[in-house]
């Protein structure tokens, strides 16, 4: 069977793992604080059904 | 692609506080939809799509803006990850796609100063839930710390879980299960099928370990994988499912990958799963009440059709997520488009010790591959197809065929 897969990007080695790029970057979320949560119009979709696959 | 232009919003989330420091929810842009979406611990089940004139005006001197138009055929952040804790199980199933062994946790495991920084940064980023799963994931001694973790950061948190190990001491872990918004029950067989399956003697112990999880789990999915050996047993299964009533019961099929790749049959898709097809129609006969959801459903057919014919995002969303709304992370850091391709040397995106989450996101070519793909341009679009099903995952389909456009066998291809 033919593979039409493209070729790994690069392997990645466990070896000489080092806190990476991917950690680093630590911006905060914007918060505010309110007495409590304020009315909005919108549309909602249900989370727990929301992929057929997602597992 | 990504496109720079002026003013345009920013996906950073702005999470809602109250005066005595709860978590009341978060607003995140999704430039794909161009629609916020919201989600708060107290409705988890639901995540909301509000319209950038209907937020409230509370939030709109918050609003942060970028230069980037987002015109890729997935969404911007993603809005969900699924996180490999471990690779150990206390089971060690032959359909397993994570190759999963019964034993000690691997010295690659995540620990939990790792975990912490990996969170605050998805969380940053504009991740909205977490999934977590193993290996069997309550094998972890520091499972409450992780889940507080999570939880801390103002992220929702789910998981999947055989339901053995805090079945068996629910006292301990029901407090921890409830703060999770779903815990997804695997139960892939019955009786003597979900022993032959886990490997294990005692169905009768399994069977209230499995009920004592769904009864203590806010929301909940009861799963059951369609193999060889358990589809006879479906009706016994929902007999089951009925006693212990769970928010979704959910029907899969087998991923050739892990440790079923060698068992691949075209006789799964020609005899057992029609036959399954049948049982799983009889059952939502037998038992109205009961919400059960389908891989094998086809076309108008599936349940919940509604949730993607209302226009919010591509059908190809709901079928085939991999690397439009999520990503996985291995226990050891590799990051792939979808659990069931991690088998999958070739699908390796990066590793989030070493590479930058977003980078990848934007800019990795498989991703870009994955995402070209659309019912219509896959093989099932190209002979005609009009029932798009579950099959056409992308997962499913490159685990069978090697190729992204593929498909799985069925009637309308002579079962090829």
């Amino acid at each position: 069977m033919e593979l039409k897969i493209q070729p790994v990007i690069k392997k990645i080695s466990i070896l000489g793992r080092t806190e990476g790029t991917s950690f680093q970057e630590n911006t905060r979320p914007n918060t505010i604080t309110l007495e409590k949560l304020p009315a909005f119009k919108s549309e909602s979709v249900s989370i727990c059904s929301q992929n057929v696959t997602d597992d | 692609m990504l496109l720079m232009t002026n003013r345009c919003i920013s996906s950073k989330p702005l999470d809602i506080i109250s005066t005595d420091g709860k978590w009341m929810g978060t607003f995140r842009y999704e430039k794909f939809l161009n629609k916020w979406f919201f989600v708060s611990p107290s409705h988890a089940q639901t995540v909301s799509l509000v319209e950038t004139e209907n937020l409230p005006k509370e939030v709109i001197p918050y609003i942060e803006y970028d230069n980037v138009n987002w015109e890729e055929k997935s969404y911007y952040v993603p809005i969900k990850v699924q996180i490999q804790l471990n690779a150990h199980c206390n089971y060690q199933c032959p359909i397993c796609y994570a190759s999963s062994l019964k034993g000690k946790p691997l010295k690659d495991d995540f620990t939990l100063e790792q975990l912490e920084k990996l969170f605050t940064y998805l969380k940053n980023w504009g991740v909205l839930r977490i999934n977590f799963v193993g290996g069997e994931i309550f094998m972890r001694k520091d499972i409450d710390e992780i889940f507080n973790l999570a939880l801390s950061k103002n992220l929702l948190a789910s998981c999947i879980t055989n339901g053995r190990i805090p079945g068996a001491k629910i006292e301990h872990y029901k407090g921890l299960l409830k703060r999770l918004f779903n815990v997804q029950v695997s139960c892939n067989g019955i009786g003597k099928s979900y022993e032959d399956e886990y490997g294990t003697g005692n169905w009768d112990a399994a069977k209230e370990c499995i009920t004592n999880v769904i009864a203590s789990t806010r929301t909940n999915i009861l799963s059951y994988v369609i193999t060889e050996q358990n589809y006879q047993d479906i009706p016994a299964f929902i007999q089951f499912a009925s006693t212990i009533n769970p928010t979704v019961i959910k029907f899969g099929t087998i991923c050739w990958s892990g440790r079923s790749f060698n068992d691949k049959a075209v006789n799964y898709y020609k005899q057992v799963l029609p036959k399954s097809a049948q049982l799983i129609e009889d059952s939502r006969t037998n038992f109205p009440h009961l919400k059960i959801q389908s891989q094998i459903d086809q076309g108008e057919g599936t349940p919940l059709w509604e949730e993607f014919t209302n226009g919010y995002r591509p059908l190809e969303f709901y079928y085939a997520p991999e690397g439009r709304d999520g990503l996985y992370i291995k226990s050891n850091g590799d990051i792939f488009p979808f659990p069931l391709l991690s088998d999958r040397n070739n699908l390796i995106l990066g590793n989030v010790h070493y590479d930058n989450l977003n980078d990848l996101w934007l800019n990795n070519p498989i991703l870009k591959q994955i995402r070209d793909v659309s019912f219509a341009n896959s093989e099932c679009g190209k002979i005609g197809c009009k029932k798009v099903c579950g099959l056409w995952g992308r997962s499913y389909a490159i685990a069978w065929s090697s190729d992204f456009h593929g498909k799985v066998p069925c009637r309308l291809t002579n079962w090829n």
